[in-house]
């Protein structure tokens, strides 16, 4: 494979390993109705997400 | 990377149950799901630009994601409305984490694949772990 796609990916997966650290951390300064909204609202863009990743 | 994806994922969920009431916990292990699909999506794109999954392990990665995610959001509005309706002990979340558990399940046929593994692996910890995080919070049994 090229050496550039292994890196792409390789940042992606690094980017959202660093995406999880920083949800991880922002969840204890929320309410917990705060975390609902954020989750449905996640939900709904993760809804959209797969829909664009289907038609790619 | 992805083990360290896995592991903070199981990080978070203990951290969750550990330091909270069963509502709380569940509804934080929930939203670690999410987050876990949000990743697991942009992940499987950069495998498909990348040429790594062809466009039937894609579709069935997006499919797998989709089911978790309305599986998720079920999930969620159960623990809302069982906290409504007054329950406060473990025992009243931990069947609907089970259900969720159940519903949102990767078949192990899916992880045998290395590549399908790689990308859900993350996705299938924190599913997993919804239950765990709610039998480890504090609160009345």
């Amino acid at each position: 494979m090229d050496p550039n796609l292994i890196v792409g990916i390789g940042l992606t997966v690094l980017d959202e390993v660093l995406s999880m650290i920083a949800h991880i951390k922002s969840q204890n300064a929320l309410a917990t109705e705060q975390i609902i909204a954020l989750a449905d609202q996640q939900d709904l863009a993760n809804k959209d997400a797969i829909k664009a990743l289907l038609a790619l | 990377m992805r083990k360290f994806q896995s592991l903070f994922v199981v990080a978070a969920l203990l951290l969750a149950g550990c330091t909270q009431d069963p509502y709380r916990a569940a509804i934080k292990a929930s939203s670690d799901v999410s987050q876990a699909v949000s990743s697991a999506i942009k992940i499987t794109a950069s495998y498909y630009s990348a040429g790594t999954i062809n466009d039937a392990k894609k579709a069935q990665v997006a499919g797998i994601l989709n089911i978790v995610t309305d599986c998720n959001m079920s999930f969620r509005k159960s623990v809302v409305a069982t906290h409504t309706a007054g329950q406060t002990g473990i025992t009243a979340f931990l069947p609907i984490a089970d259900s969720f558990v159940q519903c949102a399940q990767i078949s192990p046929q899916v992880m045998t694949d290395p590549t399908a593994s790689n990308i859900l692996k993350a996705v299938d910890t924190a599913v997993h772990g919804v239950s765990v995080a709610i039998a480890s919070a504090k609160g009345a049994k």
